[in-house]
């Protein structure tokens, strides 16, 4: 073992072992509180512990200030890193070993574990195998015993790999302490001078045979104040991705019997499968090799070794390999190292991934600088010295040389300038014309998602517009649906296939394709020229017979297009709207007749144009693709139903087309001298358009002549007196609390959303304000260079990069903040009037 | 033995002919009447010059044959590019059949046929057209289904996309590289053999 301290003019050291690093006093605080801290704070108890490894008493420093430990048992076969613990690091460690609590013992871990007795926490501090024997230590067997010897909540805290240079290794750790019988939680720490090091993220992992859950990093309580480490946002390091997540599916354990944590560290492009132990050596499944060649020569993971083994720096001349590419900078293509190394595998630490490139380009480098065709000449000229079937195979090789050599030279050359060609001329195309084959096409219109995003982005906005049912002051002023997310979003494609199979069969789709429950409306004409029990309206006519019309497209959650042209606006399950003719009624389900007229808003009818043309638009344009793929296949039809299918679609399609342009002219538009509805005022809350919950509780109704009034029990209208009212048709009462009912739920839920949302945010912008303030402080203790690199979510980037995004996600918090603030305050009040009139006059 | 005159004529013509040959790419026949005149007594001079003509010619001859699949799949590519500004609905069916199966790969094909040269056999001239046009349509076909169906998606039916689109590409790559592969071999040079 070589131990070398590296000390540097600023008074800090690193430790380095065998080339690895084991601290810098700059930043080891990082390391080793995150390593004890918790460990000791998630232990049930921690009057016992072991730390396994850590002679240089660092771990143990940290353990010895956290209030109930009562002892510690320090396991290292290293006398000389404990010696050095003992003097050279007594003014980091603060004299630890000195401590009576300590009991140190010079022997291998494996071998003393089981002499120790039982602990609340058990530290593995061990260095990073480099050989195999070393990796016993992290092997299932290892952690079977640790768990054997830990108290009931006990706790192991490992120092595992990188996840980001080696996770195939670190997978493999988890998952062996996983097949020991324990629970694994594993958080990142980000350590600069490792990071320096190439070694990137670092890792540890927790394990217990309890349950660990990432809550349990989250609500971490520590007794004493960290030097360097933030806990409370240890937790946010403790996430991986499923992608990441998934590699531990194929790496192996790391047993006894099969010691692959070493190969996994030093070929970090190893799968499981690949390799197997045979005869004292690692070898290679050649099928499985070939089936992965391509993914791994491809992957491009670049100082993979680092983690391991001592990478020389730039300025390092013994770095400085010999290139022999570099004498033919031009006419030679790179050559790609990676398949060949992955074939050479690092069984030995010093057996490393440079020397095996290095050796590699001196051999291609030789074989490149040989002129196979000079070579050949010259042994063809001593062909009387040489056995006569070589003389005629090197004729052989002489003919291949000059018939195929050039050609293929030629060809590879021609098919990259060909490809070349053909990619920018075709970018050209696309640009000059955007309507050909390899365009996305020009119509992206974007229509079709303002019936999801309503549902899902108004859901806490709803007095900016939300669902046409209970859209209030602004929904239907034009304002925003006009500038709601449908218009600037990706174009709607048809991802389902309710055009190809349910068309027309059952119930209404939309224009993605999705098909819905049937729905039918019965009703008669639809209008206001109808004859109502209750009330006559001014030049009202003999109602029409009710027919049943079925739901064809639903252009938004509350909108549907009926099989008439007609459109009906759901208010609530027993209420809608019917719009038709320049005209909207109010309906309840129970009765095909209107309730009663309502003013024919102009920004309704304009944001129902709207919304019934764009989506017709899109249907179009998708109608228009599927008819371009035919041009192509539709001969086909008769052998493939996939293309039968799709004519079928188009017909559908195009019969939708119709039927939307058939409603977007039956709608018509309202009357000339229709004016918006003026917004509510405070105390007033908007049920639908038209329809307002006034601040005494009563319902006004906006009608095409007048406006009517309603509490429940009796209807008047602005232009007679409240004594001269009649009685209010159970139909209206039961359709306008419906609607309320429906309201209420949407507006608690808005309220509870909006409530989520500021603690979201309250927390978030918490969190930007103390990363501030450690990027701040990392920026001074830098010397204040404003390209130290510092984690940045998964990134690295400059500090001074990090301070002022950060700086702008808090401005963007803020802002954020105040909008969501507003939106519940405005949800709050409307809910409390809507609670208000249903325990009162709607009761 | 015949009279001087006599033999000089004969050598002459063999070497004329040899020379013909030789403008029609015909290099063994050319070869054959250069035998000949030579066993006539031709000059040294003369004969070598012609000998080294024709060897210079026919590796330029198969030089030329070699590019000129790839001048073919050009000629097709650029050709199918052209088409693929708009679709064939938006080009109407006809227009675009017409374009896409025949002149594309008639021109293709006679641009090919006749850079080749006579020396290659119609059989060869006709393979070579059929695949260099083959795979310009071939792969305007495949670009143009893939970009259609991706920005229709799918529908979980991405193998029977698949077979269709592949079929239909081989169905038409055959087609354009026939027309290609009869256009080099019997209309390039139609007449001269």
């Amino acid at each position: 073992m070589t131990l070398h301290i590296d000390e540097r003019t600023d008074g800090n050291f690193a430790l380095f072992i065998d080339g690895d690093l084991q601290f810098d006093t700059a930043d080891e605080a990082l390391y080793h509180e995150g390593l004890t801290l918790p460990a000791l704070c998630m232990a049930g108890s921690c009057a016992r512990v072991l730390i396994c490894g850590g002679g240089d008493g660092l771990a143990l420093r940290e353990c010895l200030r956290f209030p109930g430990v009562e002892r510690v048992d320090l396991v290292d076969y290293s006398p000389e890193v404990v010696e050095l613990g003992r003097t050279r690091f007594a003014g980091i460690n603060r004299g630890a070993f000195e401590d009576h609590r300590v009991a140190v013992h010079i022997a291998d871990a494996w071998e003393q574990l089981d002499t120790l007795g039982n602990f609340d926490v058990v530290l593995c501090d061990f260095t990073v195998p480099r050989k195999p024997d070393d990796a016993r230590v992290f092997t299932r067997e290892w952690y079977s015993r640790i768990s054997a010897s830990l108290n009931p909540n006990g706790i192991v805290a490992v120092n595992a790999v990188s996840p980001q240079a080696t996770p195939e290794a670190f997978w493999c750790l988890r998952k062996s302490i996983r097949a020991a019988g324990l629970n694994a939680l594993a958080y990142r720490v980000c350590i600069p001078s490792f990071r320096a090091q190439g070694y990137g993220a670092w890792t540890f992992m927790l394990a217990a045979r309890r349950p660990l859950r990432l809550a349990d990093l989250k609500q971490l309580e520590c007794p004493v104040e960290t030097r360097q480490l933030d806990l409370a946002r240890l937790y946010r390091g403790a996430s991986f991705t499923r992608a990441e997540s998934s590699i531990e599916r194929h790496v192996p354990v790391n047993s006894l019997e099969n010691l692959c944590l070493v190969p996994l560290l030093l070929n970090p492009a190893m799968d499981d499968g690949r390799w197997t132990m045979g005869g004292g050596r690692w070898t290679i499944d050649d099928r499985r090799w070939a089936t992965d060649y391509s993914r791994n020569s491809t992957s491009g993971r670049a100082g993979s070794l680092s983690s391991i083994v001592h990478r020389p720096s730039s300025a390092d001349p013994s770095s400085t390999v010999f290139r022999p590419s570099s004498a033919h900078p031009s006419s030679e293509s790179p050559f790609d190292l990676a398949p060949l190394l992955n074939a050479i595998p690092v069984t030995h630490p010093y057996h490393t991934r440079e020397m095996v490139e290095a050796m590699a380009e001196q051999v291609i480098g030789a074989i490149r600088s040989l002129d196979i065709k000079r070579l050949v000449n010259a042994l063809l000229r001593r062909a009387g010295e040489l056995p006569k079937d070589l003389v005629r195979e090197l004729r052989k090789l002489r003919d291949f040389l000059r018939d195929h050599t050039p050609s293929f030279d030629a060809w590879r050359e021609w098919s990259y300038r060909l490809f070349a060609a053909l990619v920018i001329t075709m970018t050209l195309a696309n640009t000059i014309a955007p309507d050909n084959a390899f365009a996305k096409g020009a119509h992206g219109l974007g229509h079709a998602s303002m019936s999801r995003g309503y549902s899902g982005g108004f859901g806490g906005g709803r007095g900016e517009g939300g669902s046409f049912s209970s859209a209030r002051s602004g929904g239907f002023g034009g304002t925003s649906f006009s500038r709601s997310g449908g218009f600037g979003g990706p174009a709607p494609r048809i991802t389902s296939s309710g055009f190809r199979s349910r068309y027309s069969r059952g119930g209404p789709v939309d224009v993605y394709g999705y098909s819905y429950a049937p729905r039918y409306y019965i009703y008669c004409g639809g209008g206001y020229y109808h004859v109502h029990p209750a009330y006559q309206v001014s030049g009202g006519q003999p109602a029409a017979r009710p027919e049943k019309h079925q739901a064809l497209f639903v252009a938004d959650d509350d909108m549907m297009v009926l099989d008439s042209g007609d459109v009906v606006i759901t208010l609530s399950d027993g209420a809608y709207l019917l719009v038709t003719g320049g005209t909207v009624a109010l309906f309840n389900e129970k009765n095909p007749e209107p309730i009663l007229p309502v003013y024919p808003d102009p920004g309704l009818f304009r944001n129902i144009q709207d919304q019934v043309q764009s989506q017709q638009a899109a249907v179009q344009h998708d109608s228009a693709l599927r008819r371009d793929w035919l041009g192509w296949v539709g001969w086909t039809s008769a052998l493939f139903p996939i293309v039968a299918e799709d004519k079928r679609e188009v017909r559908n399609l195009d019969d939708m087309t119709r039927k939307l342009d058939a409603a977007a002219r039956r709608i018509g538009s309202a009357p000339a001298n229709a004016v918006p509805a003026s917004p509510v005022t405070a105390g007033q809350v908007e049920l639908f358009v038209g329809g307002y919950l006034l601040s005494d509780d009563t319902i006004g109704i906006r009608q095409p002549d007048s406006w009517l009034y309603t509490d429940g029990r009796s209807i008047w209208t602005d232009k007679e007196e409240k004594s001269k009212s009649r009685p209010c048709p159970p139909l209206l009462t039961e359709a306008v609390q419906s609607i309320l009912k429906k309201l209420q739920k949407e507006l608690t839920a808005d309220v509870a959303s909006d409530k989520n949302d500021l603690r979201e945010l309250y927390t978030d912008n918490l969190q930007l304000q103390q990363d501030l303030v450690q990027y701040q402080g990392i920026y001074m203790s830098s010397g204040y260079q404003s390209d130290y690199e510092v984690d940045y979510g998964t990134d690295s980037i400059s500090v001074s990069q990090a301070i002022s995004r950060t700086q702008a996600d808090i401005q963007q918090n803020q802002i954020d903040y105040q909008q969501t603030q507003l939106s519940h305050d405005k949800a709050h009040i409307d809910l409390d009037r809507i609670n208000s009139a249903l325990h009162g006059l709607w009761r | 033995m015949r009279p001087p005159d006599e033999q000089h004529a004969a050598l002459e013509f063999e070497i004329l002919a040899a020379e013909r040959e030789l403008v029609h790419g015909q290099f063994a026949r050319a070869r054959d009447h250069l035998k000949t005149a030579s066993a006539m007594g031709a000059r040294k001079m003369d004969v070598n010059r012609l000998h080294a003509s024709i060897n210079a010619e026919e590796q330029s001859h198969a030089k030329r044959a070699r590019l000129s699949g790839w001048g073919g799949f050009g000629i097709g590519g650029l050709g199918y590019l052209f088409l693929s500004l708009q679709q064939p609905v938006a080009w109407t069916m006809p227009l675009w059949c017409g374009l896409a199966f025949l002149a594309i790969p008639a021109i293709a094909g006679y641009a090919m046929g006749r850079w080749q040269g006579q020396g290659q056999s119609p059989q060869s001239r006709f393979w070579s057209a059929l695949f260099s046009v083959g795979w310009a349509m071939c792969f305007y076909t495949a670009i143009s289904l893939m970009s259609l169906r991706w920005q229709i998606g799918l529908a979980g039916q991405g193998g029977a996309v698949l077979v269709a689109g592949t079929f239909v590409s081989a169905a038409y790559a055959l087609v354009a590289g026939t027309v290609a592969g009869v256009v080099s071999a019997k209309l390039a040079w139609h007449g001269h053999e």
